[in-house]
């Protein structure tokens, strides 16, 4: 037992190890990145503004503190975004894509390990508190010498329950640690944390306090231990290797999620409609940038268009990542029955690396787009309109770039993420309370020799 | 009792105690389950995949046909989607989709089909504008990964043939038969290898029949017999492994809760930690650049092609002023100046990364030789590795089409360079010309596939009927009898 004890402390130290030297150097790189892109762009020569926004900016989403810890769905997202001209862009190089298949078995962190091994070391470690001692006929004998069982049950339940703080310790001293490392300016507070991290490890200890009490519960229900472990395990098996993936596939079937060709065709035919109504509105034309155009009103044009392509773009990303979040939010729901769950969305919630943390970043970037799109348009409209057939000869210089501040990603604050994660703490909540009626049930009212 | 009489012996008592039709019958069920949703899934991208085609199909004869317009003067060009326009039919209006259809066997692995997109969509735009997205996915789901046959085979697979032969020995001793079946002419270790060898077969018949009757019901296209005959003899080979450690175990007289917990704690760390520490190690030994380095590179590309191509940026549109600048002239089309340079831009950023992309494109492969070469460290990396080459599903054919598509994407624009460059307007006949993807992503060779995992299994079995040998000296029969304190 000690040594297993001993291999999930070095596995848990060696991935917080892994995870806080890739969260530092993607930080060091995001930091020198984004300053370097600012200045580029305070730094350009003289232009037509618009090929200004064809250069665009980069922006990179910033590791959350605790990504060391769970860095969630941050393989499977991109950290980066150019913001250009006439479009919401996609962010792109998702990491796993920088992976070999082996990314697909899962991703090492001390999330993982407490939320898949930990049960097991819990199970393995309980299996035969009960079932053991029933079949050497020690449970008949402790029972005969008048200890209740509610007094034997709460005994039992502390020892598992000991093993379960102990498992979440090397989750604490990771965040922690994170805290102590808390990196640049737009990262959270320490105070914040402190504060995620003592939430996540509170999750944590709950969802391994469920798992307790169920083996508590199986082992005082099963006639021979090995009958325990093998109920026990398939359950394990069932609820934290087969559930994640099962369930996914359901959801997709319920609530199935667009190809990227379908969402592609359904934003431009949203974004077309909105054009052309706009077009005809305000330019008296149906035809975007076509020859009828005066170049007196290539900027104003330029307004007309990206403005009439907002709306459009929110409600197609809108129904996208409602979607994601609506497939998200049924998953959660299923943590009732498969804890793992609903553990490892309040986890990769409160860590920072969940959907909707990305969500913030992504539609921060694109107000940040819609920025510098409206003041370029404005300076178009304002300056080179006036120009007449001349219009591309005007340019702009570092007074217009320097309107334009450095974009600072969004935060989403703990209120925020507590929010995003209730649906996944009650739902294990439920399952703490199943469990705990299980337990109640098995292993203090029909307890048997 | 010969070997013979304990292979009978063991079929009766597995028939007998019925736990192979319920094991038959929840490998059916679970299979189905995957194929069924692995099918869905497959069937629905390759609809994509066929609108797509069905999309471009056609598109020849369209363009074909507004050129004819164009020149008849019944139809006024618009000047970003002008047919005589090499700028314009280069950009999109000609474009095509690059698609790689779907092997028939995909639907049991879909290993990086729902990572990467099978269709990427030419233009003269650089090439980190399309070749780099994404399938559109929930995040959500690509951690946790696809219910398939690919995982059931090598996740759940194990766990029933650990279910099936973790009491070997152990189940006879507290049963009390034991005592009976040592006494027999037979040695102790040719006992415990039929009794394995029986119930292996039984396991890996019931496999195959499943594996079969789903590949005939679910497969898209004709079946690829070749491929899942080396998918079924995989799974023997893999089925072997685990009921070889299970003899071997079963040896070390351990009871059966004991050898349940041994097994699993092997399974976990075969199935679940190897593969996730292998990869770390491999990230590690062979670390990709920083995409971070990579944006910042093209964008310093693009701030300097602003820069050089700065006076073309600046030209007006004169088709403002001259609407007959958008129609040839005796085979001519001058191409707007700001066009022009947007193509020379896009030029100079393909080749000035290229080099930057092409030592991502070295560093995972050589992450991929890491894991070839340590995948013998865990059987579950070699099936599941095998599996996805097997179904066309790999990340090394993803590889191999994105590199497809590279070179497609070069042969588009130098098809476009000359007459953006020379001003030679788009001719009726150029439609038929444009370069046809013919990149076929070649599969993985079965038997190459299948011979290099399932050596591997077969050695590893070999390995551990020596280690059940080895332990056989320390513990040898006659003690059997008795389980380890």
């Amino acid at each position: 037992m000690l040594a297993l004890l001993a291999l999930f402390v070095f596995l848990c130290a060696i991935s917080a190890a892994v995870g806080w030297s890739e969260q530092r150097s993607i930080e060091q790189e995001r930091v020198v990145a984004s300053r370097l892109d600012y200045q580029d762009w305070l730094a350009q020569a003289p232009k037509h503004p618009h090929d200004a926004a064809h250069q665009g900016l980069h922006v990179f989403k910033p590791p959350a503190p605790l990504s060391m810890v769970d860095p969630g769905l941050t393989p499977y997202l991109g950290s980066t975004l150019w913001l250009q001209a006439h479009r919401q862009s996609d962010v792109r190089f998702r990491p796993a894509t920088d992976a070999t298949g082996l990314k697909r078995f899962g991703t090492l962190s001390v999330a993982w390990i407490i939320q898949v091994l930990g049960p097991l070391m819990i199970l393995v470690m309980g299996f035969g508190l009960y079932a053991s001692e029933r079949e050497q006929g020690l449970l008949r004998q402790t029972l005969a010498l008048g200890v209740a069982p509610s007094r034997l049950a709460a005994g039992k339940a502390l020892a598992l329950i000991s093993v379960a703080a102990l498992l979440v310790a090397p989750l604490l001293f990771a965040g922690l640690w994170a805290a102590w490392n808390v990196l640049g300016s737009t990262s959270q507070s320490y105070g914040e944390v402190v504060l995620r991290t003592l939430g996540l490890t509170g999750s944590s200890f709950v969802y391994l306090l469920a798992w307790a009490l169920v083996v508590l519960a199986v082992s005082a229900w099963a006639r021979q231990a090995r009958v325990a472990i093998v109920v026990l395990l398939l359950g394990w098996i069932a609820a934290t290797i087969a559930a994640p993936r099962l369930s996914a596939d359901v959801v997709r079937l319920m609530l199935p999620t667009p190809t990227r060709e379908g969402f592609t065709t359904s934003l431009d035919q949203a974004m077309q409609k909105s054009h052309q109504a706009a077009w005809l509105k305000e330019l008296g034309s149906s035809t975007r940038w076509g020859a009828e155009l005066p170049l007196s009103q290539w900027g104003k044009a330029l307004r007309v268009d990206d403005q009439a392509g907002y709306r459009a773009l929110d409600e197609q990303f809108g129904a996208l990542w409602d979607r994601f979040e609506a497939q998200q939010r049924v998953q959660q729901w299923a943590g009732i029955v498969a804890p793992l769950l609903a553990a490892r969305s309040i986890s990769m919630t409160l860590s920072g690396t969940d959907f909707a943390a990305h969500r913030a970043f992504a539609a921060s970037a694109e107000q940040h787009r819609r920025r510098m799109q409206d003041l370029i348009s404005h300076d178009l409209e304002k300056h080179a309109d006036a120009r007449g057939e001349q219009h591309f000869t005007y340019k702009a210089g570092r007074e217009l770039w320097a309107q334009l501040p450095p974009y600072v990603p969004a935060r989403v604050g703990l209120q925020q993420s507590l929010m995003q994660a209730t649906p996944g703490l009650l739902a294990l909540a439920a399952h703490l309370g199943l469990a705990f009626a299980l337990w109640w049930v098995l292993a203090v009212r029909r307890l048997t020799p | 009792m010969s070997l013979r009489a304990v292979a009978r012996l063991e079929w009766s008592i597995i028939r007998a105690d019925r736990t192979l039709y319920w094991m038959a019958a929840l490998i059916a069920c679970v299979l189905s389950i995957a194929a069924f949703s692995g099918a869905s899934q497959i069937r629905a991208k390759t609809e994509v995949l066929q609108k797509l085609v069905a999309a471009d199909a056609d598109k020849t004869e369209r363009l074909q046909l507004s050129w004819d317009q164009v020149m008849q003067g019944k139809l006024r060009p618009e000047p970003f989607a002008n047919p005589t326009d090499p700028a314009s039919v280069g950009s999109g209006l000609g474009a095509r989709y690059n698609v790689l259809p779907y092997e028939p066997l995909a639907f049991m692995a879909l290993g990086q089909a729902d990572l990467y997109p099978n269709y990427y969509r030419v233009t003269t735009r650089n090439k980190t504008t399309f070749l780099y997205d994404g399938e559109l996915e929930n995040p959500w789901r690509l951690l946790s990964g696809a219910f398939d046959m690919a995982f059931v085979l090598t996740y759940l697979l194990p766990l029933l043939a650990i279910a099936w032969c973790f009491q070997l020995v152990s189940g006879e001793r507290e049963q009390g038969t034991l005592r009976l079946v040592l006494a027999s002419r037979l040695s102790g270790l040719q006992w415990l290898a039929t009794k394995a060898l029986v119930r292996w077969a039984a396991l890996w018949l019931v496999v195959c029949l499943c594996v079969v009757a789903l590949v005939m019901m679910q497969a898209s296209g004709s079946i690829q017999w070749a491929r899942m005959l080396w998918v079924l003899a995989l799974c023997g080979a893999y089925l072997g492994f685990w009921c070889a450690l299970c003899a071997a175990l079963n040896v070390l007289r351990f009871t059966s809760a004991m050898n349940a917990l041994l097994l699993l704690g092997a399974w976990v760390l075969l199935t679940l930690v190897a593969p996730v520490v292998l990869q770390v190690v491999v990230q590690w030994i062979e670390p990709m650049p920083s995409r971070t380095e990579l944006a910042a590179r093209t964008r310093l590309v693009t701030i300097e092609g602003l820069r050089r191509h700065q006076d073309q940026l600046q030209a007006d549109y004169r088709y403002v002023a001259d609407p007959g600048a958008l129609l040839p002239k005796q085979g001519r089309f001058e191409v707007p100046a700001r066009r022009l340079a947007s193509f020379k831009i896009a030029q100079e950023v393909d080749r000035e990364i290229e080099a930057l992309l092409a030592q991502f494109e070295v560093q995972k492969a050589r992450q991929q030789a890491w894991v070839e070469r340590f995948s013998w460290i865990s059987p579950a990396i070699g099936m599941h590795e095998a599996l996805t080459a097997l179904a066309g599903t790999d990340a090394a054919r993803y590889a191999r089409f994105q590199a497809d598509v590279a070179q497609h994407h070069e042969q588009w624009k130098a098809f476009f360079e000359p007459r953006m460059t020379e001003g030679i307007a788009i001719q009726r006949e150029d439609f038929e010309r444009l370069p046809q993807f013919e990149g076929a992503a070649e599969l993985a060779r079965p038997d190459k596939v299948g011979q290099a995992s399932g050596t591997r299994f077969i050695a590893l079995v070999f390995l551990l009927v020596g280690l059940a040998w080895g332990f056989s000296q320390r513990n040898p029969p006659e003690r059997w009898l008795k389980a380890r304190a």
